[in-house]
């Protein structure tokens, strides 16, 4: 095994651990909000959640509920966090049809967990939340275009940690959606492995982008 | 498809994703600057609207004293005037009636003067040259000063409001020289070029520290002229320094409707 696949094994925890740290750290003595604690809870989910995980492999225990766990309370996290972003931009009917929207995919969500194999990786509950989630985003960046005003993007919390959301649930859809099908025509060659990886990867990068925006993030939501 | 293609399609998609997040950030601070730079538009807009119906009030006000300096106090005195015409006809031998007769009719031309140089009207009818060259004649006659009207080039009319404005902008000029400069010599020079038209006006007086001024941020008359230059369009600048005298020059680039 490389060192290089070593290290992005580790990486999903890694990412996370490295994000709580930066967030901890970046908003020590700030005044915290709602969209500093949802980035929080979402960095301490992905840590918890995949230490878990990787705990039960090594011990070669079923760990697909805890994945699948992670994704419903992501998508919770995710929901919240542009909840709060879009209750100042929308109208009241639209924030009214986000809100069943959101009430809806997350039952769908539930639905998807609960009727899902845990014998194998199964694509639909997590690709259904990086969907959700790229949704979310897309919503963010329409608005965002809509709604240019002075203030500098490349200051805004806002702007890293739902850019940070949309780069990995974005990336993550295609690995979620690709993985089953991967795992179903694989013949022991593990080259669909290096998805994880990539994964991995692209977690860590997310992680620390949130982490690093957290202090910008206290000033909205 | 082989594992490899497709792992290396799925690499260029988390590639696009990363693009697309640059591009974003790009598209929206060009919008950001098209924003600014139709606010900054609007503001400039607004700021020339006001100044415009400021300067058209204060134009509109000018007038209306005129008028009622000519037709009601002029009258009075063209009347008084009548009457003390009578009265040395009844009397030929009183000189106080002949001097104050003399006054009265200082005062009508007074009068006249101060009336022709608030009317805006008579400088659309004149134009810029004799209509400078009147009250350039008008501050002669006091005696205070020396003054002199110099035109180079072939003279054309410049807009109508162009020219009341360049108008303004000399008689504030002039105020400033008989209140401020201590000068004894006012020259106005007027040069018509086929692109432009520069207006200088300049006195031998005592100039002043042009930093000093910039430092309590211009005075009124100063702003009011620089403001006026603003909304037609041109350029005014001043020189000066102490014991040197004051020059302000005027450059206004030739229009369509210049003829």
């Amino acid at each position: 095994m490389s060192i290089l696949h070593i290290i992005t094994k580790y990486l999903d925890i890694a990412g996370p651990l490295l994000g709580v740290v930066l967030c901890l750290y970046r908003g020590y003595g700030q005044r915290k909000t709602g969209g500093f604690y949802v980035v929080l809870n979402f960095l301490l989910l992905q840590f918890i959640a995949n230490s878990i995980a990787k705990y039960m492999s090594m011990h070669q225990m079923n760990n697909i509920m805890v994945y699948q766990a992670n994704a419903f309370f992501s998508l919770l996290l995710v929901t919240r966090w542009f909840w709060g972003l879009f209750k100042s931009e929308l109208s009241p009917q639209q924030l009214s049809w986000f809100r069943l929207y959101a009430i809806i995919s997350l039952c769908l969500s539930a639905v998807f967990i609960s009727t899902e194999s845990t014998d194998a990786l199964n694509s639909m509950s997590l690709s259904f939340t990086a969907l959700d989630a790229s949704l979310y985003c897309t919503i963010f960046y329409i608005l965002t275009l809509l709604n240019v005003t002075e203030k500098d993007l490349l200051k805004s919390g806002s702007f890293w940690v739902s850019s940070a959301f949309f780069l990995y649930y974005c990336s993550c859809f295609i690995i979620y959606v690709t993985f089953k099908f991967f795992t179903e025509r694989s013949t022991g060659g593990g080259n669909f492995m290096i998805l994880w990886n990539i994964h991995n990867t692209i977690l860590f990068v997310s992680c620390i982008i949130m982490g690093s925006s957290s202090k910008l993030s206290i000033q909205r939501n | 498809m082989s594992d490899v293609v497709l792992i290396a399609l799925i690499v260029l998609f988390i590639f696009i994703i990363t693009v697309f997040i640059v591009l974003f950030i790009f598209i929206y601070h060009r919008r950001q600057v098209k924003n600014l730079q139709e606010k900054k538009l609007l503001q400039s807009q607004h700021a020339q609207a006001i100044l415009q119906t400021q300067l058209e009030i204060q134009e509109q006000t000018l007038n209306t004293v005129a008028q009622e300096i000519h037709d009601n106090i002029g009258q009075i005195l063209g009347l008084a005037k009548l009457n003390l015409n009578n009265l040395i006809a009844l009397q030929p031998d009183t000189p106080k009636l002949t001097d104050t007769k003399d006054l009265v009719g200082k005062a009508i031309n007074d009068l006249r003067n101060l009336t022709r140089s608030l009317h805006g009207g008579r400088i659309a009818d004149l134009g810029l040259p004799d209509a400078l060259e009147q009250e350039l004649h008008t501050l002669q006659n006091t005696g205070q000063f020396t003054t002199q009207l110099q035109t180079t080039g072939k003279p054309y009319r410049l807009e109508a409001q162009h020219e009341m404005v360049l108008f303004r902008m000399v008689q504030e000029a002039l105020h400033n020289a008989i209140k401020h400069s201590e000068a004894t010599h006012i020259n106005v020079a007027l040069h018509y070029e086929p692109n432009q038209f520069k207006l200088m006006v300049s006195d031998d007086g005592k100039g002043f520290e042009p930093a000093a001024l910039a430092a309590a941020q211009k005075g009124i008359g100063l702003k009011s002229m620089e403001n006026r230059a603003t909304l037609i369009g041109a350029i005014f600048s001043i020189n000066t320094a102490i014991g040197q005298g004051t020059s302000i020059t005027v450059i206004l680039p030739k229009t369509t409707d210049s003829r």
